[in-house]
């Protein structure tokens, strides 16, 4: 495209996901003509492509349904130096070596510089995160306030706004992407609500599985929990609903749940929002334009240190350069890509590396929720794979005065057995019993059983019903080298891919540790059966603490919370954005999505990103 | 446990309306193969087509053949999702597709397999399914190939045989399969015997979860 001749817009959007549609629309509706730059490919006409992806994938993971393509036809993975708009996978997490090393560039888009993996992945793709699991949780007022409640952990940081500050802000995120909770039940560890405030939907009801692990809270006593360091009785240890955006009553157009148990990846009645549903909605005001397959790949800088254009690279055919021209520029990629895009752009002034990077602190603090999963069998029949993948958890250890040393944790209680860790269950269970094998531990007899008729049927029903697990997102410190940085190798435009730097800091581990303990106490009052699975040596997460005189070995996953790497702030000289998600050094330009969050509490992002981008919207009209 | 969200009857998830329907006077609990097969007779006499690869008897015996090893009754397994009204219809149908693709692969073997099923139906066999089970473990390649059928029904997918032999040994590989077909994939069985449904392909109503399954044990168990 020749100079001069750039799309031209009030508002310039990178990224359709969360962040992007929610802006998009707000702005849309207020008459703004806005553009949106997406990576990936356009929102499907029907659900349906999706779905029959999803059927037909070996391995159910949460890109599975979502294009490009994880892996050709023979299983391997394609190589992401070939890709257009390449992304992570869950597949390229493993031990260096064989299939899906970590550590192997052409397996795994992220170069991965450890020495600890970030386990966490993310989708290029208009919607963005639509494989989310619906969980719209507030963050609670001590998240916004680490530094100032425990001013010796040199880490922390405190958020530039407060709970009070986001109060109304949430209230208006619950209603446009449709919540399901109850106020009472949500009211807890500080959080409060407006005297007037009602979520849109009564809340989801519990399953099976959340009622036996509530039956089991109830007989905690202070001993068994002193470990936990909690200033309130166990008695506060209770298992609530998680509020979600997913439909407990026909909502906006859309179903009730009828619990596929397929949130993540993705659910086939779109009874969960995703941001599919408000780019369509932006669309049809008129105002919003979406370019599918255009990379932004340089922010450029112009007069007075305001942005004159972006840049981009069009792979759908046929293939162009060109570039976008707006009033205000909103990057909302996500924690990766948005510094990544930050970092590919030239500022004037040699001597600061990149776009908004006066502070250095662009793609620093990279945080995701560690997660610790366990799993075992239960003595009665708690029927898991049916209902949404998760009802319920445990929040009420999200704060507390243990804060001072160890990350708080939530619990997830899952209502899908198996499936997801152990590597696709129902298949593994049913092939070790059909086939004479003991990948779960249960088949462990001499000789193993291989079973047909109706033995089989017998065995794998008291099996599947049985199945439990559970899960613990553990609180990460902001750590200045966990970091993104440009790698030299490239992708399939010839872009420098994101290279990643990470570890476990002494204060996480230790929530990991807590989650450990607290593990072994749930599972010993509800007489469940651990086999949770020792992981391989070899594995890049495993790592080992000494809990009580024994060296044990522990090992975390990612929660797809990717978080902090242009982090908000009071001052410019520490943060790259201040409250409102505008860049300190340009003026004109504005970041979204959970690459602003200071620290990251336990909540998941998305309700809190979905508050910022709608508070950012109102600043944002008000000046186009 | 929470209130149930819908008190009343019509609530029940209709998966489990239908299995109660056609249990009215009819005890599916120990359906003998010979009986069942009379039922699969008609439904393949009705929708056969001179384009299929098998013939009926064929597919009556792969019937027998697939209840015996997978233990799941054959009347529900040629048509796991039929009510009483359309009892001698199959829909759905998933015993051709099947049919098919393992005699695409192995078809000589197939056949073997097929005649375990006929010989063991004759008198005097007593427990014809104990029988097809014994005589399929006899030898290495109907046993594998009866695994990977088994496993077909159970989850949609194809285990080659001789990949199931190469697991089995000393430091195994990761395990390679196939989904069969999107269709496959929602018909295995594996999700009727665990009482839920196919994660992302569910046929029941809102708050089903809050409930236990209606039936305390399932009845599909063959003979």
């Amino acid at each position: 495209m020749a100079a001069g001749s750039c799309i031209e817009c009030d508002v310039a959007i990178v990224g359709a996901g969360f962040a992007g549609a929610l802006v998009a629309n707000e702005l849309g509706k207020a008459g703004k003509e806005v553009v949106i730059l997406e990576a990936g490919d356009p929102v499907p006409v029907n659900i349906n492509d999706y779905m029959e992806r999803f059927y037909k994938a070996s391995a159910k993971v949460p890109e599975s349904p979502y294009t490009p393509e994880v892996v050709d036809a023979n299983n391997n993975l394609f190589d992401p130096s070939k890709v257009n708009a390449g992304r992570p996978t869950v597949l390229s997490l493993l031990a260096k070596g064989g299939f899906g090393d970590w550590t192997d560039p052409k397996q795994s888009y992220l170069i991965q510089k450890g020495p600890r993996p970030f386990a966490s992945t993310y989708d290029r793709v208009a919607g963005g995160t639509q494989h989310w699991l619906g969980t719209c949780l507030r963050l609670v007022p001590a998240d916004f306030k680490m530094k100032t409640n425990y001013p010796f952990l040199p880490q922390f940081v405190d958020w530039p706004i407060g709970y009070d500050d986001l109060n109304d802000w949430y209230g208006k995120a619950e209603w446009e992407l449709g919540v399901s909770a109850d106020v009472q039940e949500q009211a807890f560890l500080g959080i409060k609500f407006p005297d007037t405030y009602k979520y849109p939907m009564p809340k989801i009801p519990r399953s099976l599985v959340d009622a036996a692990v509530a039956q089991a809270l109830r007989s905690l006593s202070k001993d068994e929990t002193a470990f936990l360091e909690m200033e309130t009785s166990p008695t506060e240890i209770r298992v609530r609903n998680l509020p979600a955006a997913r439909n407990s009553q026909p909502y906006k157009g859309r179903r009730a749940c009828a619990g596929n148990t397929n949130c993540i990846p993705i659910c086939p009645i779109q009874a969960k929002y995703d941001p599919t549903i408000t780019l369509n909605e932006a669309t049809e005001t008129g105002h919003v334009r979406i370019f599918d397959r255009h990379v932004a790949n340089e922010i450029v800088v112009g007069e007075n240190g305001r942005i004159s254009q972006i840049n981009f690279m069009r792979y759908a055919l046929p293939r162009a350069n060109g570039c976008v021209k707006a009033k205000i520029y909103v990057i909302a990629a996500n924690a990766i890509e948005t510094p990544r895009l930050l970092l590919m752009s030239k500022h004037p002034d040699p001597k600061v590396n990149g776009v908004a990077n006066s502070s250095d602190m662009v793609g620093r603090n990279l945080m995701d929720h560690p997660y610790y999963v366990a799993w075992g069998l239960t003595p009665t029949p708690v029927y898991p794979y049916r209902g949404p993948l998760i009802t319920s958890g445990i929040g009420d250890l999200c704060d507390g005065p243990f804060r001072n040393k160890r990350g708080a944790f939530r619990v997830d209680i899952g209502n899908e057995g198996w499936n997801f860790v152990i590597g696709g269950d129902p298949n593994v269970t049913t092939l070790d019993f059909v086939n004479g094998m003991n990948a779960t531990t249960l088949n462990d007899g001499s000789p193993r059983k291989a079973l047909f008729g109706r033995e089989l049927v017998e065995k794998l029903g008291d099996v599947f019903t049985r199945q439990f697990r559970i899960g613990f997102l553990v609180e990460q410190t902001p750590d200045l080298e966990n970091r993104v940085t440009l790698s030299e190798i490239r992708d399939g435009l010839g872009l420098r891919r994101p290279e990643i730097s990470y570890n476990l800091s002494d204060y996480t581990r230790q929530g990991i540790v807590a989650a450990y303990r607290m593990k072994n106490l749930l599972f010993s009052k509800m007489g469940v059966k651990d086999c949770t699975k020792e992981v391989a040596k070899n594995e890049p997460s495993r790592f080992e603490e000494l809990i009580d005189d024994k060296i044990v070995p522990l090992s975390y996953g990612g929660a797809g919370h990717i978080m902090g790497t242009c982090r908000m702030g009071s001052k410019k000289d520490n943060s790259v954005v201040n409250s409102d998600q505008q860049s300190w050094d340009h003026d004109n330009l504005y970041l979204l999505g959970s690459s602003t969050f200071p620290t990251g509490g336990t909540a998941n992002p998305t309700l809190t990103i979905a508050a910022l981008a709608l508070r950012a919207a109102e600043h944002i009209a008000k000046r186009v | 446990m929470t209130h149930s969200p819908h008190p009343d009857a019509n609530s029940i998830p209709h998966g489990e309306k239908e299995d109660e329907a056609v249990g009215g006077g009819f005890t599916r609990r120990g359906v003998l193969a010979g009986a069942a097969a009379a039922t699969a007779a008609v439904s393949i006499g009705a929708i056969d087509t001179p384009a299929s690869a098998q013939t009926p008897e064929e597919m009556i015996v792969f019937v027998q053949l697939s209840a015996a090893l997978t233990g799941i009754a054959a009347d529900k397994l040629a048509a796991p999702n039929f009510a009483a009204a359309v009892r001698n219809s199959d829909p759905v149908d998933i015993k051709r597709d099947y049919f098919a693709w393992v005699n695409q692969r192995h078809p000589a073997l197939l056949r073997r397999l097929l005649q375990i099923a006929r010989d063991s139906q004759k008198p005097p066999a007593a427990d014809p399914a104990k029988a097809i089970i014994d005589k399929v473990n006899a030898a290495p390649d109907t046993k594998y190939l009866g695994r990977s059928i088994v496993l077909m029904w159970y989850l949609g997918a194809w285990y080659e045989p001789n990949h199931l032999q190469e697991l089995e040994r000393p430091n195994p590989p990761q395990p390679k399969f196939k989904v069969i077909s999107s269709k496959a994939y929602t018909q295995g069985w594996v999700w009727r015997v665990a009482q839920a449904h196919p994660m992302g392909f569910s046929e029941m109503q809102f708050g089903y979860w809050a409930r236990p399954p209606s039936l305390l044990r399932p009845d599909f168990i063959g003979n």
